[in-house]
């Protein structure tokens, strides 16, 4: 009974810190993969610009996370979108190639959700994107929003939760963008408890990513 | 060894050894045995992981900024491809006036010097093409940080910071690479939590079209003189700003599809461009000697050459040299002195093999581009 006992307490024990280190391990790792989906979103807007010679959109979107009823309205998700101009030939199959009476914007590629537990900052110093200082949505594309399904069909794209803002990012083919090319325009992921808190120069762990607002330069930064 | 008797199993009817009867643990040396394997295992399972995750890296870094590099690459050979100077003939004067493109006198109350007549025509443009040693080309170059050569010209890319569509005004633009950290532009907030990135940089200057100066014709002509012989619209660092990492030279060489250059002696790089260095707006032939083929055109072609590194191989020369500059490419003396194909030929050659021997991965990028907007006779 005894050596059971002291088995079961080590057993415990080593359980315990294990457990400790996996989820600071596990929660890094997230941080790491949604770092890396900005990343990839952000280099994808830019080669999509260049190499198809249209303006392309990068929408920032806040809302609510469903699962966690009571928490606060974040920037979570990022949708990449390419544009089509009106006269364009319109990239639906069943318009026949028939040009477009007016502005179309089409979902490119699936959409980057933070991992479960991170968003983006939208603290002025953390993010300058998204602190509602200029990036919004001048330039843009008004028109309506496309999704092409997995049955090749197009059709009309609906947010599954209820967007409470959203701001966006054009990269024209040329490499210039919307942003004031006199500041330094950054996103920055990080824990949803560290965006809660007042003090953010206490967060010890982020994936910032930067955008040059006139050559569309992207480097992302990890401490 | 302690011999154990042999009987018979009364359930099993089979001989048993007595041992078997009795509960029986592992022995010291058997544990120790199992961890000494398991320890070589996870040794080498571990080695292996590493070796993994370390060429995985390594070919993620190699393949994004390679891919970094083809873009801006590409980017510069589109721009440059645009450069223009709007040539037009124009009268030079006899000598008399402080300026000998005008008739008048210098100064608030400009009157015609008498005696002062048109003398000849000759090409002229306000605009400017020029390349060469970024110490040669750059106002204010910083020594051994701006290594390689530098190209700045002017081109209808329709970058405005304060207006919008404007997809064809007239902009500077130029090109060079710097050595340096990223303090300065990246993200404030990153100050004490991630260490400062020292890089070669390929710097990308970007004249607004409405801060081009070289139509201000109050400018006095002396001043005309002396800031024409490096780029003239300075500074060029505070127009300019970082479009790709990990870029440790760039070499540019004007040349011309033909060897027959006003009858000189040499072949299509070295009478366009002796010694890399060309500057459509050099001012010298105002001092007599008549206008040279160069001046105020555009060479027909320029060749470019592009060396990029990875970020691994970045980061581990930070770590052995610090902040300061390595790999300068201006020690090798590659590109400098008297230009000629063979000798450019041979100078390529002499830059991948240093390249090599500096255990870098590494890709050179070279290309010809066609200057369209060249009017080049010769």
């Amino acid at each position: 009974m005894i050596e059971m006992l002291a088995v079961i307490l080590i057993v415990a024990i080593l359980a315990g810190s294990a457990t400790f280190y996996i989820a600071d391990t596990m929660s890094a790792l997230r941080m790491t993969m949604t770092g890396e989906q900005l990343l990839s979103i952000f280099s994808s807007a830019q080669q999509t610009a260049s190499s198809e010679g249209r303006v392309v959109e990068l929408r920032f979107v806040k809302y609510q996370d469903a699962s966690k009823p009571g928490s606060l309205p974040l920037f979570r998700s990022v949708v990449l979108l390419r544009h089509y101009q009106a006269g364009e030939s319109s990239p639906d199959p069943a318009d026949q190639g028939a040009p477009l009476t007016a502005p179309l914007s089409i979902v490119s590629g699936d959409r980057v959700d933070a991992a479960s537990g991170i968003v983006f900052s939208q603290d002025r110093s953390m993010s300058s994107l998204l602190a509602g200082s200029g990036a919004s949505s001048t330039g843009g594309n008004a028109g309506m929003v496309k999704v092409k399904g997995s049955d090749g069909q197009f059709r009309e794209w609906t947010f599954p939760h209820r967007i409470a803002e959203s701001v966006s990012v054009y990269i024209r083919p040329d490499g210039t963008t919307n942003l004031d090319p006199s500041q330094r325009w950054f996103v920055t992921a990080l824990y949803e408890r560290s965006e809660e808190a007042s003090d953010k120069a206490s967060v010890k762990n982020f994936y910032c990513v930067q955008i040059d607002p006139a050559n569309s330069r992207i480097v992302s930064y990890r401490p | 060894m302690k011999f154990f008797p042999a009987f018979v199993d009364p359930r099993e009817g089979q001989y048993k050894s007595s041992r078997s009867w009795v509960s029986r643990g592992f022995s010291l040396v058997e544990v120790m045995v199992a961890m000494a394997i398991l320890s070589v295992l996870m040794l080498i399972i571990s080695q292996m992981l590493g070796q993994m995750q370390r060429t995985w890296s390594s070919s993620v870094s190699k393949l994004s900024h390679f891919r970094d590099g083809r873009r801006v690459f590409d980017v510069m050979k589109r721009n440059l491809s645009q450069a223009t100077l709007n040539t037009y003939l124009r009268y030079l004067y006899t000598a008399g006036g402080a300026n000998p493109f005008t008739p008048f006198a210098s100064g608030a109350q400009a009157a015609e010097v008498p005696g002062v007549v048109p003398n000849q025509y000759v090409r002229f443009s306000e605009l400017q093409f020029i390349c060469g040693p970024s110490q040669q080309v750059i106002p204010g170059a910083r020594g051994a940080s701006n290594p390689g050569h530098a190209l700045f010209f002017y081109a209808p890319l329709g970058f405005s910071s304060t207006q919008s569509h404007l997809p064809s005004s007239l902009n500077g633009r130029g090109y060079f690479v710097e050595f340096g950290g990223d303090g300065s532009f990246r993200p404030p907030f990153l100050q004490g939590r991630v260490e400062e990135r020292f890089r070669y940089r390929l710097m990308e200057y970007l004249l607004p079209t409405e801060n081009i100066t070289v139509y201000d014709n109050s400018v006095p002509f002396a001043t005309y003189l002396a800031s024409f012989t490096q780029w003239a619209e300075g500074p060029v660092q505070a127009w300019s700003r970082p479009v790709a990492d990990n870029i440790v030279g760039l070499f540019v060489s004007p040349k011309s599809p033909t060897t027959a250059l006003g009858g000189g002696a040499g072949d299509g790089r070295s009478l366009v461009a002796p010694n890399y260095f060309y500057n459509s707006a050099d001012p010298a032939f105002l001092s007599g000697g008549g206008q040279p083929i160069t001046s105020h055109q555009l060479p027909p072609a320029v060749e470019l050459v592009m060396v990029v590194i990875d970020e691994q191989s970045a980061v581990d020369l930070a770590r052995r040299e610090g902040s300061g500059s390595s790999l300068n490419l201006d020690s090798l003396g590659v590109f400098a002195g008297n230009a000629s194909e063979t000798g450019f030929r041979q100078d390529l050659d002499r830059l991948q093999q240093f390249m090599n021997s500096q255990k870098v991965n590494f890709r050179v990028f070279t290309s010809t581009v066609a200057l369209r907007n060249s009017r080049w006779n010769g």
